[in-house]
C-alpha cells in the first residue's frame, strides 16, 4: 500500500485515514469504539453512465445497466449467493445503485475481516449465466413497476424529462422493462471490465478494526495490474430546462408536484462544484425546507402535506434542485414558489437565517459520525465529490451572506424552472 | 452501558440509560392508552396538533425557529400501537453540548421544547385552536386516503382491519377516516386531559452521561401527570376464527399483494417472544431465509416478501408483494415453506439465524435512538427490563426444536389478496 494519510478534527475529535493501494483501490478507513463495522466498496459507475469509451471504442449501454448488474454480482462462482456467505458470519449485506456509483456493503459486529474477503470476491470476481441474468430480469421487471406507480416517483423523473434533454439522469435507476430487456450477460461482463478495475473502486471502512489486517486482505483479494477504466461520455445539456411544463394523469389521492431548477456544472473545478453545492443546499433548506416560513405557512394553509421536501443533487456532469410535494392546489403552490424567490432577489438573504441553517448542515454532519456506518457513508461521499469530511465545518464557515447571496441570484433563473404534477384521474 | 430506572409515581416509569460514546441525546415521553378507533385518531390526531405549537412559541415557524437555535433538534410527535394500546409519544433528539460552538446550553433547551410541548399547548379559551385541530384533521385524512398510493402499505394496513375486524379493541395507526372526523378542538382538548391526568406513562432518556437536567425533567413532567393502572389489555386473546377468512380487494395498480395472518399461539405476556423472533429470522427475515431464497430467488414469483410479528398481539403476518398474475403461486408456496418449517430446521439454519439476530441487535447499541426505544417498548409492554445483551444470550439459548414447534402452533387464519381491478 502507499503511505496512510491521517486526517484529523481535533476540534470534534475526530479522524480517518486513506491511502491508495498497489492496486490502483482507494481505502479510506476510519477507526472507532462503536459495537458494529462497516464496509461499503463503491465503483464509480452509474445509472448515468450509459455511454463510454473503453479499449479503444464507444459503448452504449441500455438503461439500467448499473442496477442490473448490481443485482447479479451477488451471484457466486457456484451458482449460490453471496447472501448465504455473508450469513454463515452474521454480517448483514446490501447494495444499491445510485446516477454516479454502485455500492455494496456489509455490517459486522464479529468476524469482520472474513466478510471483508467475501465483499472483495463476490464485486471483483463476477459469476453469472444466461439462465440466471434471465431469472433476475423477471424480479427487477417486477422491482420496476412498484416505481413506475408512484406516483411520487413518476412525477420526479417527468420533471427530470424537463430538465434535461438526454443526460441520462433523466431515466429511472433501474431503467424501464423495454431497456432491461435488452440487457445481457455480455452488456453486464463488459461494464464489470471497463468500471469494475480497482482503479475505478473505493473502498470505505469504520469499526474498530485493525488496518494492517485490511491491508493484508486486499493484498490477498485485489489484482495488483489494472486493466484500464472507462472513459463516461455524457451529452452536452443545454443551460435550461427544456420543457417547463409536465402534466400527468394517473391514480393517485392527491396531486402531486416537483419544482425543478436545472444548473449548469460542468465548467466548474471540483473546489467550486462542492462549494456552490453546500451553498445551494443551505439555501434551499432556510428557504424552502421543512423549518422553514415558506414551507410553514403552506403547510399551516393546508396547501401542502407534511411530506414536502427540497433537495439539491449533483455531480460532474449535472445539477438540479427539487421542490417535491403533495397539495390540492399544486398550481398555486408554483406561483408561490416563484413569487418568493422574486422577493429573495429583490431583498437579499438576512445573515441571521444564514447562520441558523449552518447550524442546522453542522448539527446533521455531527450526527452522521454516530456509527460506523454513517461514518462510512460521510467519508465515501465526501471522497467522491471531492473533499475532506473533516474540513466540513470550515466549509460551512465559508458560505458568507455575500457569496451565498451571489449563487441564489445566479441559480434561481427563469429559464431554468421547470414544473410537473401528477394529477389524479 | 449505564442503566438506571425508577417509578416517579403511581405508574409513571423513568429510566436514564448513558455511554460516552453517543454524540446526542434522545427522550422520549411515551403516553399508555387503550386502543380502538377513537383512540387511535385522537392518539395521532393530538400528536400532530401539539407539534404543531405550544403557548411559548405559538407557531409551526416560531416553534421550528427555536429547534434550529437548538442546532436543529428533532421534535417529534407520533402515535403507535404497542400490543392492544394506543400510545402516543413524545420525542426530542438534539446534538450534545460539547458540540455547541456558541455556548448554547442545547440540553436544555431541547427538554424545556419537549416539556412545554406536553403540558402548555397554544389554547384558545382553554381548548385546542380550532383551526389548528381542523388543518391536522385535514392532513391525517390525506395521509390515510394517500395509502392506496402504495399498495405494498395499502395492504398492509387493509389485512390488519380484516384481521381484527371484530375485535373493538384493535385498530390500524390512526383509526379510520370517520374517526378522525368526528373530532373537534373540545372533544380533542378533552381527550388530551384525560391522557395527562390518568394515562402510565413511560420517560426515558438517553445521553452520553449523567446529567441533572434529566432527572429535573422527568421529575417536573412526572408533577403534572396523574399517572394511573393500564387501560390496555395486552394478555387478552383476538377473537379466534375457525376456517380460513378470506378477502379479495382490487386496486388500480398492476402490483399485487398477498397477505397470510397467522396466530403464534403464544402467551404475549410470557416474555418468549426470543424464539418466535428467530423462527421469523429464518423463515423470512433475511436475504437467506427460506422466503427469499425459494420464493423470491429461485421461483421468482414476487419482488419483496417477508413477515412481521405483531408480539403484543400474538399474531404474524407474512406478506408478498407480486404480480397480480403471480399471487395464487406465490401464496401456495409461502404456505408450502411454512409446513416446511415444521419438519425441520437445520443446526445451519438456526446458528445463521441466531448470529444474524443477535448481530442486528447488538449493532444497534450503537444508535442512541435505538436504545430508547428498545427499552422504551419493553417498559410499555410490562417485559422486564432486559438489555440488549441478556436478550441475545436467550436467543443463544433456543434449539432446534423449539423452532420446530413455534412453527406447529402457527394457524393460519386469513388471507388477504390485492389484485389488480378488472377493466380498468
Amino acid at each position: 500500500m502507499s503511505e496512510i494519510v491521517l486526517r484529523e478534527n481535533k476540534k470534534i475529535g475526530e479522524k480517518y485515514c486513506v491511502f491508495r493501494h498497489k492496486s490502483g483501490l482507494t481505502v479510506l478507513f476510519s477507526p472507532n469504539s462503536y459495537s458494529g463495522s462497516f464496509a461499503i466498496l463503491s465503483s464509480k459507475f452509474g445509472s448515468a453512465d450509459t455511454e463510454f469509451s473503453y479499449g479503444g471504442k464507444t459503448y452504449k449501454v441500455p438503461q439500467g445497466t448499473a442496477h442490473f448488474l448490481e443485482h447479479k454480482l451477488f451471484e457466486t462462482e457456484d451458482g449460490g449467493d453471496a447472501f448465504d456467505l455473508f450469513a454463515k458470519y452474521g454480517a448483514s449485506a446490501n447494495a444499491y445503485t445510485s446516477s454516479s456509483v454502485t455500492s455494496y456493503l456489509f455490517s459486522s459486529l464479529s468476524d469482520f475481516y472474513v466478510s471483508l474477503e467475501i465483499l472483495l470476491d463476490f464485486v471483483i470476481h463476477p459469476h453469472f449465466t444466461e439462465d440466471s441474468v434471465e431469472r433476475e430480469r423477471k424480479i427487477i421487471e417486477e422491482e420496476l413497476l412498484s416505481y413506475e406507480e408512484s406516483p411520487s416517483n413518476r412525477c420526479f423523473f417527468e420533471l427530470m424529462r424537463c430538465l434535461y434533454k438526454s443526460h441520462p439522469v433523466r431515466e429511472d435507476i433501474g431503467g424501464t422493462a423495454a431497456s432491461v430487456a435488452e440487457i445481457t450477460p455480455d452488456t453486464l461482463y463488459l461494464c464489470h471490465k471497463a468500471f469494475y478495475d480497482p482503479e475505478n473502486i473505493i473502498l470505505v471502512i469504520a469499526g474498530n478494526l485493525d488496518i494492517e489486517k485490511i491491508g493484508d486482505i486486499i493484498d490477498k483479494k485485489v489484482p495488483a495490474i489494472s486493466g484500464g477504466v472507462a472513459e463516461k461520455i455524457y451529452p452536452k445539456e443545454p443551460d435550461r430546462a427544456v420543457k417547463k411544463l409536465s402534466r400527468t394523469k394517473m391514480f393517485s389521492s392527491m396531486p402531486f408536484f416537483a419544482f425543478g431548477v436545472k444548473d449548469a456544472v460542468s465548467d466548474l473545478s471540483d473546489t467550486e462544484r462542492n462549494k456552490r453545492a453546500l451553498a445551494i443546499s443551505i439555501l434551499a433548506d432556510m428557504y424552502f425546507g421543512q423549518s422553514s416560513e415558506f414551507f410553514t405557512s403552506l403547510y399551516e394553509e393546508g396547501l401542502v402535506t407534511g411530506d414536502f421536501s427540497a433537495e439539491y443533487a449533483y455531480s460532474s456532469s449535472y445539477g438540479h434542485l427539487t421542490i417535491t410535494g403533495a397539495g390540492r392546489k399544486p398550481f398555486t403552490v408554483k406561483k408561490r414558489i416563484e413569487k418568493y424567490v422574486k422577493k429573495i432577489k429583490e431583498s437579499g438573504i438576512n445573515a441571521e437565517d444564514l447562520e441558523l441553517s449552518k447550524k442546522i448542515f453542522y448539527s446533521g454532519f455531527i450526527g452522521s459520525l454516530q456509527s460506523s456506518a454513517s461514518y462510512a457513508y460521510e467519508l465515501l461521499y465526501c471522497y467522491l465529490e471531492g473533499h475532506d469530511p473533516l474540513n466540513y465545518p470550515d466549509e460551512l464557515k465559508s458560505i458568507t451572506p455575500e457569496y451565498a447571496y451571489g449563487v441564489f441570484k445566479s441559480f434561481f433563473d427563469e429559464k431554468r424552472f421547470a414544473f410537473s404534477v401528477i394529477e389524479p384521474f | 452501558m449505564d442503566y438506571k430506572r425508577e417509578i416517579l409515581k403511581n405508574g409513571i416509569g423513568f429510566t436514564l440509560i448513558t455511554d460516552e460514546k453517543f454524540k446526542t441525546d434522545v427522550t422520549y415521553a411515551a403516553f399508555k392508552r387503550g386502543n380502538g378507533v377513537k383512540n387511535a385518531a385522537y392518539s395521532l390526531l393530538l400528536a400532530g396538533v401539539l407539534s404543531r405549537s405550544c403557548e411559548k412559541y405559538p407557531s409551526l415557524y416560531k416553534l421550528n425557529r427555536r429547534l434550529d437555535a437548538l442546532y436543529d433538534a428533532q421534535l417529534d410527535c407520533d402515535s403507535r400501537s404497542v400490543g392492544l394500546a394506543s400510545v402516543p409519544i413524545f420525542h426530542i433528539r438534539s446534538l450534545n453540548n460539547r458540540y455547541s460552538y456558541d455556548g448554547t446550553d442545547i440540553r436544555k433547551g431541547a427538554l424545556d421544547v419537549l416539556y412545554d410541548t406536553i403540558t402548555a399547548p397554544k389554547t384558545e379559551n382553554g381548548v385546542f385552536s380550532k383551526s389548528d385541530v381542523r388543518g391536522e384533521k385535514l392532513q391525517l385524512i390525506d395521509h390515510i386516503n394517500g395509502i392506496k398510493d402504495d399498495p405494498c402499505a395499502y395492504a398492509d394496513r387493509r389485512c390488519l382491519s380484516f384481521l381484527f375486524k371484530d375485535d373493538p379493541r384493535f385498530s390500524p395507526r390512526g383509526g379510520t377516516v370517520e374517526a378522525i372526523e368526528e373530532a373537534d378542538a373540545s372533544s380533542l382538548t378533552e381527550y388530551y386531559r384525560d391522557m395527562l391526568a390518568k394515562s402510565p406513562a413511560e420517560i426515558v432518556c438517553v445521553s452520553d452521561g449523567y446529567h441533572p437536567e434529566f432527572e429535573k425533567f422527568a421529575s417536573d413532567l412526572a408533577e403534572k401527570l396523574g399517572g394511573g393502572a393500564n387501560e390496555s389489555e395486552d394478555g387478552g386473546k383476538i377473537i379466534a376464527r375457525g376456517d380460513i377468512a378470506r378477502m379479495t380487494e382490487t386496486l388500480r395498480s398492476r402490483q399485487g399483494a398477498v397477505r397470510i395472518l397467522c396466530d403464534t399461539g403464544d402467551d404475549p405476556s410470557s416474555d418468549r417472544g426470543y424464539v418466535l423472533n428467530l423462527f421469523n429470522e429464518i423463515f423470512a427475515g433475511s436475504a437467506v431465509s427460506r422466503l427469499f431464497k425459494n420464493v423470491r430467488e429461485k421461483l421468482s414469483l414476487c419482488y419483496s416478501c417477508g413477515a412481521d410479528r405483531y408480539g403484543g398481539l400474538h399474531k404474524l403476518v407474512i406478506r408478498a408483494d407480486a404480480e397480480s398474475a403471480n399471487l395464487a403461486a406465490c401464496e401456495a408456496e409461502i404456505l408450502r415453506q411454512l409446513e416446511l418449517m415444521k419438519e425441520k430446521v437445520s443446526e445451519k439454519e438456526l446458528e445463521e439465524g441466531k448470529r444474524s439476530l443477535c448481530e442486528a441487535l447488538l449493532s444497534s447499541a450503537d444508535s442512541p435512538n435505538s436504545t430508547a426505544l428498545w427499552y422504551l417498548i419493553r417498559t410499555l409492554r410490562g417485559l422486564e427490563p432486559l438489555s440488549r445483551e441478556e436478550y441475545a444470550e436467550k436467543v443463544n439459548s433456543v434449539t432446534a426444536e423449539e423452532i420446530t414447534r413455534a412453527a406447529e402452533n402457527i394457524k393460519v387464519e386469513a388471507v388477504y389478496t390485492l389484485k389488480e381491478a378488472e377493466n380498468e
